[in-house]
């Protein structure tokens, strides 16, 4: 046979063997084997190890940058501070409502009882445009199973999808490709319902669709989780809407949502255990 | 070809060295320094792996340089893909490249840093396709070339000029035999 056409074969046998590889591992590598586990922790330490030094070097440069934005910020801090007092005066009285109006209907409280366990990102995939992955330092010991929702104060920022003995890997929100949808309802009086199942890199906004045609929504609206995915429990935060248009084939409404956690800054984020996850 | 013996184990160990520093740094220390990260549009993909391969691949041809890279990439899709594949075809498709490419041309430091660009620019089609085949809205290719891409493809080009004076000296070191069994 020729050089060439052995290299084709050789090549094209190569790509059959990378998709069947991909095909084979795409769905069932939610928990890794102790080998696996092992190799991936000594890699993992070794991340930890090295990322503290590097953020606290990153951290200095960005304080520096920070401080130039530093009295722009005070004055809308300080607006919002104003607005803070009566909003809490405003929560105050809807807590109490809303406890009294539970108590009525005899609501357990069991299934939103959820605990956050506090993580430490210590890699990223490089290529995190592209596949949106980060790691975390717990694993399996400290209760970490595959499907738990991750959170950071500002939101919801994606779902664990493997986990090693102390590592675990994190699937971000903005990961559509690899799969990423999460349930989510619109706060607005007819609470409508929708799929997060796209992400514009390009102005950094979530895609909201399969929102009913007929649903008032509008910008300014804050998305929360549905609870319907059985994934994550209902009612964390997403972001807020930015601007509302016709979807796919005019069926239903497709808005941008502005994700309320800051998904290129994570140093710190939670693990939901204790929702529904499977 | 490769042969076993102690220096060629050194060597290889060394390769491992600076690729177990090259994936750390991957993954830790050089994202931090990304433009994105301060607020600038641009984003950069630090690919010192991708760099590491293509320099074996370089001085040891085809066959080796494939190996690597399927072996690199599959570490770094266990690592932190949820499937395995994408990244190992894509790694060992460029080390075959950057291998086949230096069968005409004595390699160096021109014929490094050109395979650099072009293996670089083949490993962020190849990646991009297998990620955003499926994609729902498309992107539109100038930004993506714009922000994405040609930022990513400089700093890998400017990380590779940085590594390969390190790496030769490295090599070097080992092949004369300073501080090791040599002869």
């Amino acid at each position: 046979m020729s050089k060439i056409g052995r290299t084709l074969i050789l090549f094209l046998l190569g790509i059959i063997l990378a998709a069947g590889l991909i095909g084979l591992t795409a769905e069932t590598r939610t928990t890794l084997s102790w080998p696996e586990s092992l190799l991936k922790d000594v890699v993992t330490w070794m991340q930890a190890q090295l990322n503290k030094p590097a953020r606290a070097v990153a951290g200095l440069f960005q304080d520096m940058s920070g401080m130039f934005r530093l009295y722009e910020e005070n004055k809308v801090l300080k607006e919002r501070l104003e607005r803070y007092a009566q909003l809490a005066a405003e929560n105050e009285e809807l807590r109490a409502q809303n406890e009294r109006l539970k108590a009525m209907l005899d609501y357990s409280q069991e299934n939103d009882a959820y605990q956050l366990k506090l993580a430490r990102v210590v890699a990223r995939d490089p290529d995190r445009w592209m596949n949106s992955i980060i790691v975390i330092n717990l694993g399996e010991r400290d209760g970490i199973r595959a499907n738990m929702p991750v959170i950071t104060p500002g939101g919801v920022i994606g779902k664990v999808v493997q986990v090693s003995r102390h590592s675990a890997n994190v699937q971000l929100i903005t990961d559509v490709e690899g799969g990423s949808r999460v349930s989510a309802v619109v706060q607005s009086p007819t609470r409508p319902v929708g799929i997060i199942d796209g992400y514009d890199p390009q102005q950094g906004v979530l895609v909201l669709s399969k929102v009913p045609l007929d649903e008032p929504i509008e910008p300014g609206q804050r998305v929360v989780t549905s609870g319907f995915g059985g994934i994550f429990p209902p009612g964390l935060l997403i972001g807020t809407i930015e601007s509302v248009g016709i979807g796919e084939y005019g069926l239903s409404l497709q808005a941008k949502v502005r994700p309320a956690a800051d998904l290129v800054h994570l140093d710190e984020v939670f693990v939901v255990v204790g929702g529904n996850e499977s | 070809m490769i042969t076993i013996n102690t220096r060629n184990v050194q060597i290889q160990l060394v390769y491992l060295a600076w690729l177990l520093l090259a994936i750390l740094l991957d993954s830790t220390v050089l994202p931090w320094f990304s433009p994105d990260v301060w607020g600038f549009p641009w984003m950069i993909a630090p690919h010192l792996t991708l760099v590491v391969t293509i320099w074996w691949a370089v001085q040891y041809g085809t066959v080796p340089g494939l190996v690597a890279g399927v072996a690199v990439g599959l570490f770094k899709d266990f690592l932190y893909g949820v499937m395995l594949g994408p990244s190992a075809a894509t790694f060992g498709l460029v080390g075959w490249m950057a291998g086949a490419f230096t069968r005409w041309i004595h390699p160096g430091m021109a014929v490094f840093l050109m395979m650099t660009v072009v293996g670089d620019l083949v490993y962020q089609a190849v990646l991009l396709a297998v990620y955003r085949l499926f994609a729902p809205a498309p992107l539109a290719w100038d930004w993506l070339v714009l922000y994405r891409m040609l930022p990513t493809l400089s700093a890998n080009v400017l990380f590779a000029m940085a590594f390969y004076p390190m790496l030769r000296r490295s090599l070097r070191w080992v092949q004369n035999g300073e501080g090791g069994r040599g002869g």
